[in-house]
């Protein structure tokens, strides 16, 4: 149980990253992104392929993949996403559900529907060992990731001119024109920092564990899960987010067996939903 | 609204010519038109009532694939398992859909637009899993349906055109009863909408349970067509995505909308049978486009331009 | 040649036309009020002239450029911009944070901080709240930061609607004297008031809108307010 707890609290990390992007951009324009699932395993079969096709190191994989991700991100926004977002929300839902559809089966279609991994020394490796827990190395790293990656947003967001335009345009799109920020182009770069993290988190999972081209959908859930429990927009509620589903998946697998983990997560979820509809940090976030 | 009422009593003459044909079909079809036909009326229906809640009611759901996946299953649990009659274990499908929708409404419509959204189809998801892991249904493996192997094509394709009829007509009178009165004035104003006593959260809930009675109508005359259910199966986004895709294709809050869109979604998969993984991929990329160039379908565009319409959902005021 | 010059303006909502054919010019370094009652376009035509609002027909020209139909981002790094009605402060942010968003065009972190300097200077009790949300701060600290706001980008034309719509006299007394203190440091600016009296004291050149149009101009000094209040209301000579 002890071990379920800290796997489950390392993997709230992992889930974290990959919550992230969906709740910056949901939190800057507004938007559910329902693409972001596929988007990151996107990005995780980049990487794969990158790998194991053409023997690139796995670090430059990852940076290739985020700059493709970035680029996917920003065409993705400019001439599909900003098209829409005036209309209201549900149009844009509608785009990136279809963008997620389209985006799914483009996968399938290339890499097929069997389970891949991206090959790597420290999904087999323990950390630390003891009688009764052991801590696997790539949940450390990703966990260790995510945290910086947090560390890093928060700061750019709360002490850079940069930043500090981006959420002048959550905030009011009309008065941030008026000082000179081009909000659609403030749009589009957000997207493009929710991709970087969709491609390094897709990395990260693929590194973890397996993944087939459905995997996008069940990614998605965690996301938006991961989201809505630390409140949409609030990235410190992204790690809170994580770890809760992360000790919830465990330890329901713990309980119940590995076959419904996820069924608790999502129970949990619901649950947190049904209560406090705007997230359990929705106050603090506005602090 | 003079026009309106002109062109109605076409409408109507329109909508019964079509409707004496599709009962003579089977006469003189072949076994393929007829299984296509069948299709059509059963994604119509799924598509009729997606629109009732999305189009109408501004209930967007991602989890209405949970009551096609439960109407399967009651079919073939109870047909298979107990013997019950097929028509009676559909029925049966429908009412479990209706009792699983009541006991997660209370969690579910405590959540607005996109979280409704997508808590519904973390409901969805969930069943996935809890069925995958139920012995009762034989875990992940699934049920061969074997009841309905004896069925015709041709009583198929009469139990899916009678599901198609009723639910068109039973969309058609809720929205010119007071309900869609209700309806219209809470999609176009729920503030003002409340103010003047429209009982909202009433009003959206009969909405949710007419569309889970149907859904879970729909799923069982589909799995009596395809004969074997899996929870991965019934139990899957695809659904949605062809709910959703129908109506944005055909336009959402029109009656007509879903029908058109229910006709060329099957067109599209049949023709598209033969390329395997380039019907999704262009059904994703379609839905794309036509939200960002005509984001009210073919009907809505074609109502707009030319005042169109065989099954008006609007009241007559004269 | 003046600063601004709107040429035969039409803007229209939808099928309603809001303006018809309206000009007007603004001179450097002058105050010019646009004086009105409510409806009558004032906020349409501060709303075209910065990009909010696309102009139907008719050009806007700012320094001898034309400006008509130009997105707000790109006006706004021209150096016009607007403290617009109801202040618009990013709520979400901290004062400071708000400030700071003024000199977003302003590449130099060291700039916008000597710029927020003075904007504390002129306005105190903005530096006391630096730290807290906007949307904590009352109708007259909130109106304050947004022309605070506008100020920090050191336009060459500050368009200021309505600055004074629901504020006690004590308060609307000390932000125009804060007005002027700013005109004085350069910035050309154009006010949007209801108040007829108060419109013609604090500015130099007064236009008179009613229903979209021009009805009267001349000097602020010169205007006889009486006859202000009766084009104010479209009173017998001035109804169309």
């Amino acid at each position: 149980m002890l071990q379920c707890l800290i796997q489950g609290i390392l993997l709230g990390g992992l889930y974290a990253i990959i919550g992230i992007g969906m709740s910056m951009v949901f939190g800057i324009m507004g938007l559910t992104n329902l693409a972001h699932g596929d988007l990151m395993i996107l990005g995780t079969y980049i990487t794969m392929l990158l790998v194991t096709s053409y023997n690139v190191p796995i670090l430059l994989a990852v940076l290739i993949a985020v700059i493709v991700m970035a680029v996917i991100g920003f065409l993705m926004q400019n001439f599909l996403v900003n098209r829409v977002l005036d209309k209201g929300a549900e149009p844009a839902l509608l785009v990136t559900f279809g963008v997620s559809i389209f985006l799914s089966n483009v996968i399938l279609k290339i890499f097929s529907a069997d389970y891949k991994s991206i090959p790597n020394s420290l999904a087999s490796t323990n950390v630390v060992s003891t009688a009764s827990f052991s801590i696997s190395g790539i949940y450390l790293f990703s966990f260790i990731v995510g945290l910086v990656v947090i560390v890093a947003l928060s700061y750019i967001m709360q002490k850079t001119n940069f930043g500090r335009s981006i959420r002048a345009t959550s905030s009011d799109t009309m008065a941030a024109e008026l000082m000179g920020v081009n909000t659609k182009r403030a749009y589009s770069y957000a997207m493009i920092i929710a991709m970087v993290t969709a491609a390094i988190a897709g990395a990260l999972v693929g590194s973890t564990f397996t993944f087939n081209p459905a995997s996008g959908t069940s990614y998605l859930i965690i996301a938006f899960g991961v989201v809505v429990i630390g409140g949409m927009g609030s990235l410190p509620g992204t790690l809170l987010g994580g770890v809760v589903l992360g000790v919830a998946q465990l330890l329901g697998g713990y309980f119940f067996g590995s076959g419904v983990q996820m069924l608790i997560a999502y129970i949990v979820l619901l649950v947190i939903l049904a209560i406090r509809p705007n997230g359990l940090l929705a106050s603090a976030a506005r602090k | 609204m003079k026009q309106l009422t002109k062109k109605s009593p076409y409408g109507i003459m329109i909508a019964i010519a079509i409707l004496v044909v599709l009962c003579v079909i089977p006469a003189f079809g072949s076994t393929y038109a007829l299984s296509i036909l069948t299709l059509i009326f059963i994604y119509m229906t799924m598509g009729q009532m997606w629109n009732l809640m999305g189009g109408y009611a501004g209930l967007l759901s991602l989890g209405m694939q949970a009551f096609i996946g439960i109407g399967g299953y009651c079919l073939a649990v109870f047909s298979v398992n107990y013997g019950v009659n097929i028509y009676l274990a559909i029925l049966m499908g429908a009412v479990f859909s209706v009792l699983f929708g009541l006991a997660v409404s209370p969690a579910l419509f405590k959540m607005t637009g996109v979280y409704f959204a997508i808590g519904s189809w973390v409901v969805a998801e969930a069943l996935l899993i809890a069925f995958s892991n139920w012995k009762f249904v034989r875990y992940a493996q699934g049920i061969g349906i074997s009841t309905v192997y004896q069925l015709s094509g041709t009583q198929v394709y009469y139990t899916a055109l009678a599901l198609g009829v009723v639910a068109v007509l039973v969309v058609l009178c809720l929205m010119r009863s007071k309900t869609g009165l209700a309806l219209m004035a809470i999609r176009d104003n729920t503030g003002a909408a409340e103010v003047m006593g429209v009982p909202i959260y009433k009003t959206k809930i009969k909405c949710y349970m007419i569309a889970c009675f149907f859904m879970g109508l729909a799923g069982g005359v589909m799995y009596m067509v395809q004969g074997y259910i899996v929870p991965s199966a019934g139990f899957s986004i695809q659904w949605t995505v062809a709910m959703t895709f129908m109506v944005i294709i055909g336009g959402s809050g029109t009656m007509e909308g879903p029908i058109i869109g229910a006709v060329l979604y099957v067109l599209l998969t049949q023709y598209l049978y033969n390329f395997p993984g380039w019907s999704m991929i262009l059904l994703g990329a379609i839905a794309v486009v036509v939200i960002l160039i005509a984001p009210r379908g073919v009907m809505g565009t074609l109502h707009e331009k030319t005042g169109f319409e065989i099954l008006s959902s609007r009241r007559n005021l004269y | 040649m003046s600063m601004l010059e709107v040429r035969d303006l039409m803007v229209s909502y939808g099928d309603f036309q809001a303006i018809h054919g309206l000009s007007l010019d603004v001179e450097e370094g002058s105050i010019v009020a646009l004086i009105g009652a409510n409806g009558a376009g004032k906020s349409t035509i501060m709303q075209t002239i910065c990009g909010i609002n696309k102009p139907k027909s008719g050009s806007i020209r700012f320094l001898s450029k034309d400006i008509g139909g130009m997105k707000t981002s790109r006006i706004a790094a021209a150096g016009l911009t607007l403290s617009p009605e109801g202040s618009h402060c990013f709520e979400k942010m901290t004062v400071q944070d708000n400030l700071l968003m003024g000199a977003y065009l302003c590449k130099s972190g060291q700039e916008r901080m000597a710029r927020l300097t003075r904007i504390y200077k002129l306005f105190p009790v903005l530096e006391e709240k630096k730290g807290q949300l906007s949307t904590f701060l009352s109708g007259g600290q909130r109106q304050m930061l947004a022309i605070g706001r506008g100020i920090m980008m050191q336009p060459k034309l500050m368009l200021c609607d309505e600055i004074s719509l629901g504020l006690a006299p004590v308060i609307i007394k000390d932000i125009y004297a804060k007005l002027h203190e700013i005109a004085a440091q350069g910035v050309t600016l154009m006010i949007v008031e209801q108040d007829v009296g108060r419109s013609l004291r604090h500015s130099d050149y007064a236009y008179v809108v009613l229903e979209g149009r021009i009805v009267m101009q001349g000097k602020s000094s010169e205007l006889d307010p009486d006859e202000v209040n009766d084009a104010y209301f479209g009173i017998n000579k001035y109804a169309h």
